[in-house]
């Protein structure tokens, strides 16, 4: 048995002895050998923040769920996959309504345990390739990763997918392939970003809120006609203030992040911030959070952090999962404190919507800019690198990615003028990496390293 | 108090020393197979030249992919940093920078202390590198310093479309089978480099007046074509292919003050 490896992600020696044997069923069934969690020991104990209880178990939630996915059809549930990002509502409450039920991603799964601990992604990648999702055809590596699982059999079939498109229109295609391929069911949330939005977050195109709201109500009607489960509005709402729960102590540690040195990583935090995606995040992730907060906040009281004092501060917008890149950045004596995902100020509901759905929909691209347009994304990012005064921006461009790929180019021309900071674009893949290794941008991040430094010195002196 | 910057890249190994900010010798040697020969060498050749031995030196600063392999340095840069302040150095009023190498590309923009303000890279792609035109001297049957002067001769310089190293040598090839005159395919490969540094170079506004750096800035007709795509009107450095040394350089002194 791993229990060494478990006990590195937080299992309480019982909860080892429980869980040993859909451990290690579901390991059989991902191929994960001996030698593959020595990999995944050493990964941990070289990038994550192991000191902290909370975060080790932050990994074993990861790893719970990891288990909980590949075994769901086994232990009887229904099976549904949203797409990645997922509209964080309608995946809590799907995965909260019924103990029969399995719902998540496995793209953001898969890639955080399987390819950011196991380093064993690239068979799934090949798997996609070989059945439909060639490379070079704009169909991202989260996609493949989402299809080589399920046509390789590690993750079960599901009885439903729900793909939304509001961020990215080729999870659809992806799970019309799926569809073509096994016949199971796809309820299409459509909603492109096509708006200017240059008045976000204040102005949101009410049309645009009424059509989504629509088209989330349809994907509940199906998952309902698919799963036999009602969704009522007071378990959705319930599901929803669980996830909200999540996003409230992520913020408080995200202003933890605020301390000098720097308290806690970019890695660990988008670890710890993606949990509100995941049933046993949405379960047991508060309590687990609420603890690391407490551990963090001792860690700042002692004066102690992973930089040095006084490191420049940088936001990394998107991180591959590969801990390496932010490690490289830390070891280059750069702060990477903030976030994308960080909302620059108050987004609340206004209260001209009073159905459900079309709150869900307003709150969720009132929240993110990402989620509207790719200019409100440039407009929050701004504001954000703004309020949280960074002396620099890292932009990981995910290449195969027709949003991610295109609008940093933009955000770098806007950000540089408008704050006068510098802004790399990297270009990489977050969770293909066989073409390119993060030992290839050393010299941009090394360059890049010193114009910060050198930046942030000629403020101090003209201060 | 002599210092030394060293710059090991790709396909050379380059030293400069430097005394009270006055260069006393330089060398470049190739880099081939054994990276520690080529370190080794290339700081002897120059301590030769300058009549010192290596202990005299007072801080060593080491620059290029292969700085980190350089035992005896002090400290180590990138060499988008040593190249700023190498032409900096030699031309104060220069505001942009073209550098290829035999593996990388980049075009740098600096401020008038000489600071990187901002930069691209390529470095996944032989094309737009020293390493296309080597490729493309090797299908002609030439060498690689008979590529420039043969290429001013020409009189219609041939469309080569692909600027990838591997599609471009079989058009090269097809078009030699037609009978195009050598020094129009070269004038062509010229300009394919060309395009490809200007387009990449477009994001952060080359200035008209650019000095072109590094091994490639040797061919004359890079230069021509550079000038003719970019609208462009290159200042080349004596010895264009230290800068990144030399700037090495200038770093060690700074660090002695």
């Amino acid at each position: 048995m791993y229990s060494e490896f478990l006990s590195l992600c937080g299992f309480e020696p019982e909860e080892i002895k429980r869980e040993a044997r859909r451990i290690e069923k579901a390991f059989s069934i991902l191929e994960i050998s001996d030698e593959d969690v020595g990999r995944a020991r050493t990964k941990i104990e070289k990038y994550l923040d192991i000191e902290l209880l909370g975060m080790r178990k932050v990994l074993g939630l990861w790893m719970k769920e990891l288990v909980d996915m590949v075994l769901a059809k086994d232990e009887g549930k229904k099976v549904i996959y949203v797409s990645y990002p997922p509209i964080p509502q309608i995946a809590a409450a799907m995965s909260l309504s019924s103990d029969m039920i399995y719902c998540a991603s496995p793209d953001i799964v898969l890639s955080n345990t399987l390819n950011l601990l196991f380093d064993k992604i690239n068979p799934v990648l090949e798997t996609a390739e070989k059945n439909g999702l060639a490379p070079g055809t704009a169909f991202c590596s989260y996609l493949q990763t989402r299809l080589g699982a399920i046509v390789k059999g590690i993750v079960p079939r599901p009885d439903l997918l729900i793909p939304s498109s509001y961020l990215c229109d080729l999870t659809p295609a992806t799970d019309q392939l799926l569809h073509e391929l096994y016949g199971t069911p796809v309820a299409y949330i459509d909603n492109l970003i096509d708006e200017k939005g240059d008045r976000w977050p204040e102005d949101i195109n009410p049309r645009k809120v009424r059509y989504f709201a629509k088209e989330m109500a349809n994907s509940i009607d199906m998952y309902t006609q698919v799963t036999g489960c009602r969704l009522p509005e007071n378990e959705v709402r319930e599901a929803v203030s669980r996830a909200d729960k999540i996003h409230f102590i992520c913020g408080q540690i995200q202003e933890l992040r605020k301390a000098d040195p720097l308290p806690f990583s970019q890695s660990d935090y988008h670890l710890a911030m993606s949990l509100s995606n995941i049933g046993r995040g949405l379960r047991e992730g508060p309590e687990i959070l609420n603890s690391l907060l407490v551990e963090l906040e001792k860690r700042i009281a002692a004066g102690e952090g992973i930089t040095e004092k006084g490191a420049p501060r940088v936001m990394l917008v998107m991180i591959p999962h590969n801990p390496a890149l932010a490690a490289t950045i830390g070891a280059l004596g750069l702060a990477a404190c903030i976030h994308a995902g960080a909302t620059p100020r108050s987004t609340s509901r206004p209260v001209t919507y009073t159905s459900l759905w079309e709150e869900v929909a307003d709150a969720n691209m009132r929240g993110r800019g990402a989620n509207y347009s790719s200019l409100a994304y440039i407009l929050q990012l701004r504001e954000v690198a703004k309020l949280w005064n960074v002396e620099g921006i890292v932009f990981f461009r995910h290449y195969s990615c027709r949003q991610y790929s295109i609008f940093p180019i933009k955000a770098k021309e806007i950000i540089e003028e408008e704050l006068g900071i510098p802004v790399l674009n990297l270009e990489g893949d977050y969770c293909d990496f066989r073409s390119y290794n993060i030992q290839q941008m050393r010299t941009r991040l090394e360059t890049f390293a010193e114009m910060v430094k050198s930046g942030k010195a000629s403020r101090e002196r003209t201060k | 108090m002599p210092v030394a910057g060293i710059d090991i890249g790709a396909g050379t190994a380059k030293a400069v020393i430097l005394d009270n900010k006055e260069i006393i010798a330089f060398s470049i040697i190739p880099v081939s197979g054994d990276i520690n020969k080529a370190i080794e060498g290339v700081i002897h050749d120059a301590l030769d030249k300058a009549g010192l031995l290596l202990g005299s030196l007072d801080y060593v600063v080491s620059t290029g992919w292969g700085r980190d392999a350089v035992s005896f340095a002090n400290a180590s840069t990138t060499e988008i940093i040593c190249h700023a302040s190498g032409v900096h150095f030699l031309i104060p009023q220069a505001r942009t920078i073209v550098d290829i190498g035999a593996q990388d590309s980049k075009v740098i923009r600096v401020n008038d202390k000489g600071k990187v303000i901002d930069f691209v890279m390529n470095d996944k792609c032989a094309a737009g590198t020293g390493r296309f035109l080597e490729v493309m001297a090797q299908v002609l049957g030439l060498k690689l310093e008979e590529m420039g002067p043969i290429s001013l001769a020409s009189k219609n310089v041939c469309n080569i479309s692909s600027t990838c190293t591997v599609f471009a040598e079989t058009e090269v090839v097809s078009l030699r089978a037609q009978g195009k005159a050598v020094e129009d395919l070269i004038a062509g490969i010229h300009r394919a480099i060309a395009s490809r540094v200007v387009i990449m170079g477009s994001g952060i506004n080359l200035e008209q007046e650019t000095v072109f750096t590094g091994g490639v800035a040797k061919n004359i007709g890079v230069q021509k074509a550079l000038e003719e795509v970019g609208g462009l009107k290159c200042i080349v450095p004596e010895e264009p292919q230290v800068t990144g040394a030399l700037g090495a350089a200038l770093i060690a002194q700074a660090e002695l003050r």
